[in-house]
């Protein structure tokens, strides 16, 4: 691990002549490098971190954007061009009612997104919290957080949400993003309640707590920043997670009402008709291609920030 | 060990009964069959009244509940209230040997696949191989379950119009983009490399040669929906059969296939740096008696647990797969149990699913704990 950045003169001597003299601590002295900074160069080396970011925020930029550029909107139809193929003024085809299925695309690609991103704050909101919880708190407390997540984890995910969602007069992104979100925080408990246990016997907790710091002070200046790494790492991935399973649910026709909002489950939900009959493969390919790049590009996102995070990973390269 | 599986499961037991509780609960709220009776069309009064008596439906949730919860512990899993003739426990039982056949089929394939691919890449760390399996499990990993089976369906549509022919094309096609994710880390000249795009460039050219010679009559070559052509006397051990069972089969393989070639790859890479395999290369024994003999027994360990551990959720992941392509397996059932609110019905896949969740997660710990002496269960 080099750190020296500070300039090193070729000749002590000459160096001593024209500047006045150094002292010693000013030599040898290192800038430090904030925790920011760190991260940062270690997330730029991360050549597919950086291209999952790059696309993100072009494909982030373009749902918000495009729709807005766009000369057609949401669902005006166009009697005369119904499923029409891809061409220089509807560059993703047009839909059954002529709709401008790029359009479409990116405006499921705005609900599709925040269901992803909302759903992962929450989860982690309420895996954060009920983690620190168990892990903090204990005795009762750990116990029933404890058997809570015992209970959800080992529930089959997908009937589940089959049937949560048949609870619902219809599902709009408030609705799917709770549902999500019930059901994928338990992780991320686990992992911070551990995290906290073992954190609060250490030297530095114990010290802290002997020098009279609040109970508050230690959740929230010893316990939560040294989980700071897995918490990101989970919340990352579990944009995927979510967005591939709210796909997925809309797909079945028990997710997204596709009257109240697209998203890009929905677009597909009945695609497999036209796929069998062998005809209007636009509607099909371009919002799968969408759902599998966004996902793709959060996991790489998502992995370099494990290693971006990691502690224990090396800080710098040797050359460097 | 006995004694800590039926330990293990007692300790499960009141968490499958509290989780019957809240899913009887969402169900008894979102299926209501009395509203879905009111709606038949021309439907009698006293009829309907009937129904009610006759199936118990005027019960509160608690009498169901408490009711249902009794006959299902004692075998009996209650009425389907959408098909009277049988009761639900012979729906799931007949529908299950599809599932199993599907599940099974699907996991010896990925295991046949996903571990020799994960060996062979920890072995040949940082080589085009790794690189282009790296690259295939991140779009397994992106891969939504039912969009593989959306575009192997359109795969399917394309074959009937092309022939045979479109599957080498589709293989040449993929070993020549396997090769292009090693362009991402510029290599030297690496005769893998060359092999492998040759071969799919000879694959693509001897296919487009052959175009449409081969089928491409509109018939299909994978079968889209159902589980036989003929459900009545369909055999098991038929080509049609088989034609029906590659798609779904490849659907629920890749995601394995992506999940477990990783797993086993870092749990190969673990095994590689370990103490009494450098003692090994000490002795002076061959590399092939070190990785073959004394590597891999410990490398193919963790993956029991992994296998064991998904099998229980995959039981209840086919829900997606079978709806896709229409296999007549218990995801299936749940799905249309589930918008017919069919609560019986319902209930028993679901909890059936849950089970075989704690069992699997069990055996998984079982089967572990018998593969290395130096885990001992307490």
């Amino acid at each position: 691990m080099t750190t020296s950045e500070a300039p090193q003169p070729a000749d002590p001597a000459a160096a001593a002549a024209t500047a006045p003299a150094a002292t010693y601590d000013e030599v040898t002295a290192v800038r430090g490098r904030s925790q920011w900074e760190i991260f940062w160069k270690r997330f730029r080396r991360h050549k597919l971190g950086m291209i999952g970011a790059i696309g993100l925020l072009v494909i982030t930029l373009a749902a918000i954007f495009g729709p807005i550029i766009s000369p057609y909107e949401f669902d005006s139809p166009d009697l005369t061009n119904l499923n029409a193929e891809p061409s220089r003024s509807h560059p993703f085809g047009t839909g059954e009612l002529g709709e401008d299925q790029l359009t479409r695309v990116l405006l499921a690609g705005r609900v599709s997104l925040q269901v992803g991103l909302f759903t992962a704050l929450v989860a982690t909101a309420i895996g954060t919290v009920l983690g620190l919880m168990a892990g903090f708190i204990g005795r009762f407390t750990d116990t029933s957080i404890s058997r809570l997540t015992d209970l959800f984890l080992a529930a089959p995910a997908l009937p589940i949400l089959i049937v949560v969602s048949l609870t619902f007069e219809s599902i709009g992104l408030l609705e799917i993003v709770l549902v999500l979100a019930l059901l994928s925080w338990m992780p991320l408990t686990r992992i911070v309640r551990a995290n906290a246990l073992s954190l609060k016997e250490r030297e530095f907790v114990q010290a802290a707590r002997a020098m009279g710091a609040k109970r508050s002070r230690i959740l929230f200046r010893h316990l939560l920043p040294n989980s700071v790494a897995e918490i990101v790492v989970f919340a990352t991935l579990l944009v995927a997670v979510s967005i591939i399973t709210e796909a997925t649910l809309s797909f079945l026709g028990l997710g997204i009402n596709p009257a109240r909002d697209p998203s890009w489950g929905n677009l597909l939900s009945t695609q497999s008709e036209n796929i069998l009959a062998g005809q209007y493969w636009w509607l099909t390919v371009f919002p799968g291609l969408f759902i599998i790049t966004t996902v793709l590009f959060v996991n790489f996102v998502g992995d370099a920030l494990r290693d971006a995070l990691d502690p224990h990973g090396v800080t710098f390269e040797a050359k460097e | 060990m006995i004694a800590y599986a039926l330990r293990r499961l007692l300790i499960q037991l009141p968490i499958l009964l509290v989780f019957s509780f809240v899913m009887y609960l969402v169900l008894f709220h979102a299926a209501d069959p009395k509203a879905r009776l009111q709606q038949i069309p021309g439907a009698r009064a006293e009829d309907i009244q009937r129904i009610i008596e006759q199936q118990g439906l005027d019960k509160t949730w608690y009498e169901g509940y408490w009711g249902w919860l009794g006959d299902f512990v004692q075998g009996d899993w209650g009425a389907s209230f959408s098909n009277k003739a049988v009761g639900a426990a012979t729906l799931i039982w007949d529908r299950l040997p599809a599932t199993l056949e599907l599940m099974l089929v699907s996991l010896l394939l990925s295991i046949l696949i996903a571990a020799p691919i994960g060996i062979y890449s920890a072995l040949r760390r940082y080589t085009p191989f790794d690189y282009a399996t790296t690259a295939f499990s991140y779009i397994g990993f992106a891969m939504p379950t039912f969009l593989l089976g959306l575009l192997l369906q359109m795969f399917a549509i394309w074959s009937q119009q092309n022939g045979w022919a479109v599957i080498p094309f589709t293989i040449g096609l993929i070993l020549v983009l396997a090769t292009v994710t090693t362009l991402l880390k510029p290599q030297r000249s690496s005769r893998g490399i060359a092999i492998t795009a040759g071969v799919g460039f000879v694959l693509i050219w001897m296919s487009l040669a052959f175009w449409g010679s081969f089928g491409g009559d509109g018939q299909l070559i994978f079968k889209t929906a159902g589980r036989f052509t003929d459900a009545a006397n369909g055999s098991m051990f038929s080509v049609d059969h088989l034609q029906h069972l590659a798609l779904p089969v490849i659907t629920l393989a890749v995601v394995n296939i992506a999940a477990w070639s990783r797993y086993q790859r870092s749990a190969t890479i673990d095994v590689l740096s370990a103490d009494y395999l450098r003692t090994a290369r000490a002795k002076g024994l061959p590399e092939r008696t070190v990785i073959g003999r004394h590597a891999l027994r410990n490398a193919l360990l963790p993956l029991i647990t992994i296998v064991a551990i998904d099998i229980g959720f995959a039981f209840s992941g086919a829900v997606v797969t079978e709806t896709v392509f229409g296999w007549p397996g218990i995801g299936r059932l749940l799905y249309d149990a589930a918008l017919d609110g069919d609560i019986t019905v319902a209930m028993g896949v679901i909890m059936l699913g849950a089970f075989m969740i704690v069992v699997f997660n069990l055996i998984a710990d079982l089967a572990y704990a018998i593969a290395d002496p130096r885990i001992r269960l307490a």
